[in-house]
């Protein structure tokens, strides 16, 4: 075993946090500011994937359902019942860990692919339904927040920026949490489960449990940002927010920066997400296309040389320079 | 009457079904790996045809044929320079692979070919003719036709000759087939690459009464999933049967269910069964 200094590690994230918080204090444009949120929405989303694929190794292929049911659950609140995204946010995510504790139970037993493709396909039931409940969803043409006043009791600000502070302090919270777990027993629980399950039932986990507390997290944390996303765009539509596509794109993030460690999706999405607003924002629908090839290309590249993300090429950095001194003293 | 002629929509939908399907399947029993690039296979063969038919003035049923070629091409290259690596990779490496592909290939038609719709016009669009009271719709029953006959010619390729033995050796034992001389890997090769090429024919074969677009993949993806499940994955024979039963599903509840939610029963049928039997109606467990 390593031995670290906890206390010296804690100040860096501390100070990292803090950075993290005062980045409004540089003064850069609305443009990166908007970008910067945005990433902050899709960090928090893509820890929640994080926590079930990552941890677990069960790669779930349904999260934008998460995310989906955080903004469609705090929008209808709001729009038919002028409930605060304060209150109707955490509803909806106690409505995803509901919805993530029946899908659950519907998939724990499969295995593997079969796993990646129930969850798919029980994800499109949802966009299914959601389109055809058109008089309180809005149906596939989506349904709109409206603009009400300058507030921070109805989470409704003139700017996409200016939900900065909120977003930056979500990423904190889920990064809090996915570190903690991580160094936990459920995190050294999950960890057998993805080596090996048999021998994780063998070794008396009960298996089932931790998959579903690892699940209904990560869907809490992904619906929260499904609330957020909601707020700054304003509009929420079954394409944009339960997707296949974004689905894919969660999982995606988590994965290049690295799926087993709770700092994957924040290297992820920090990566992609003002990578596709660069090119997206370049104009033309042709922008957006080359901005996903190279999201393709990269995943391709990834799971091909080193299917760790960018964690595993830290990782063999760290080992490798570990290594050096004791080469060098070697004949 | 109207049920009779749903089930014969059905039947016809899913004979298209099991084209579509078949290609994934054979990629899962040789492989054993879900193709999530299936879909933007089908997508590249209908693009093939729809240039064909814009440049040459090709018909979509013959055009399959230059489908299947040039997927096939794309599919022995795809094989011979990702997917062999990661067959013994991790699991997060199996899935998404394919699926960085599917990204790929999906957003390289956006940027090359835009986001319209195009279809192609041929005399037959429009036609029926009418078994007995019941009109069927020529463009299915080519369709159909296809269908048919490449699962036929699969079928004998498979059980006949010895490329196709040396194919299902390999899918049940690997092990054993490397041991009785199988050239392993190029089975595996062969056999991405035709499933590949299938779904491009697959492709050319519906473009006579769909739209071709970017995305169209994800429009057939789930279902064409749905059904190699259903019939186990990586079960050829399954697969026609999944097809089927899904295609008269979704035309039956069309009935009395709201076009809408066609695909809702079939998702909850797919979910159901693999409650009840894990592995699929027709499927064996893989060891892990």
């Amino acid at each position: 075993m390593r031995t670290e200094a906890p206390w010296g590690r804690r100040t860096l994230l501390a100070i990292g946090a803090l950075a993290l918080l005062c980045v409004p204090l540089l003064h850069l444009s609305d443009y990166t500011m908007r970008v910067a949120t945005m990433t902050c929405v899709y960090v928090v989303a893509a820890a929640g994937w994080t926590l079930i694929g990552g941890y677990a190794n069960q790669i779930t292929l349904g999260q934008a359902t998460m995310f989906g049911i955080g903004a469609y659950v705090s929008t209808m609140l709001f729009v038919h019942f002028h409930v605060s995204p304060w209150i109707g946010g955490p509803l909806g995510a106690m409505a995803a860990a509901l919805a993530a504790a029946v899908i659950g139970l519907l998939v724990f037993r499969l295995w593997g692919a079969y796993f990646a493709l129930v969850t798919l396909a029980l994800a499109e039931m949802v966009r299914i339904l959601v389109e055809y409940a058109q008089p309180i969803t809005g149906g596939p043409q989506g349904i709109s927040v409206p603009f009400v006043r300058n507030s921070l009791w109805l989470l409704q600000f003139p700017e996409a920026k200016d939900y900065y502070e909120i977003a930056a302090l979500l990423v904190i919270l889920a990064l809090a949490l996915a570190r903690a777990v991580q160094s936990s027993p459920l995190g050294y629980r999950l960890r057998a489960i993805r080596d090996d399950e048999v021998a994780a039932k063998l070794a008396g986990i009960n298996v089932f449990r931790t998959k579903m507390i690892a699940f209904m997290l990560g869907a809490v944390l992904t619906a929260l940002a499904g609330t957020l996303y909601a707020q700054i765009t304003g509009f929420v539509d079954p394409d944009s927010v339960l997707s296949i596509t974004l689905s894919v794109q969660l999982a995606l993030y988590a994965i290049i920066g690295g799926a087993q460690v709770w700092w994957g999706p924040l290297a992820g999405a920090a990566l992609l997400v003002p990578l596709g607003q660069a090119m997206t924002g370049s104009g033309s629908g042709a922008g957006a296309g080359l901005a996903k090839i190279v999201y393709g290309l990269l995943l391709v590249a990834i799971v091909v040389i080193q299917p760790l993300g960018i964690a595993g090429f830290v990782k063999s950095l760290q080992r490798r320079k570990r290594a050096a001194p004791s080469e060098a003293i070697a004949p | 009457m109207a049920v009779l002629q749903a089930l014969v929509n059905g039947i016809l939908v899913g004979g298209v079904y099991a084209l579509i399907t078949v290609g994934l399947t054979l990629i899962f029993g040789v492989l054993e790996i879900v193709n999530f690039a299936q879909g933007e296979f089908l997508m590249v063969g209908m693009y093939v045809a729809y240039f064909s038919y814009v440049a040459l003035h090709l018909d979509p049923m013959l055009s399959a044929v230059l489908a299947f070629g040039i997927l096939f091409g794309i599919g022995a290259v795809l094989e011979r320079w990702l997917v062999r690596r990661v067959l013994r990779g991790p699991e997060i490496s199996q899935i998404f692979l394919t699926v960085g592909i599917s990204i790929a290939l999906q957003n390289a038609a956006l940027a090359f070919f835009g986001a319209d719709f195009h279809s192609v016009h041929v005399p037959y669009q429009t036609a029926s003719i009418f078994l007995g009271p019941i009109p069927i719709s020529v463009p299915y029953l080519l369709a159909f036709a296809w269908g048919a006959a490449i699962n036929l010619v699969l079928y004998f390729f498979l059980v006949r000759t010895d490329f196709g033995r040396a194919m299902r050796a390999v899918a049940v034992n690997t092990v054993a087939a490397t041991l009785s001389g199988i050239n392993v890997s190029r089975v595996r090769m062969v056999a991405f690459a035709i499933g590949a090429g299938l779904a491009g024919l697959a492709g050319a074969v519906i473009l006579p009464y769909a739209y071709v677009y970017p995305t169209i993949g994800l429009q057939y993806v789930v279902i064409m999933f749905t059904i190699a499940v259903l019939g186990g994955l990586g079960n050829v024979n399954g697969a026609v049967i999944g097809s089927l039963i899904v295609g008269i599903t979704q035309s039956l509840s069309a009935l009395f269910l709201p076009s809408a939610l066609q695909n809702l029963v079939v998702f909850a049928l797919f979910v159901a069964v693999l409650m009840i039997k894990p592995y699929g109606l027709f499927g064996r467990s893989h060891a892990h």
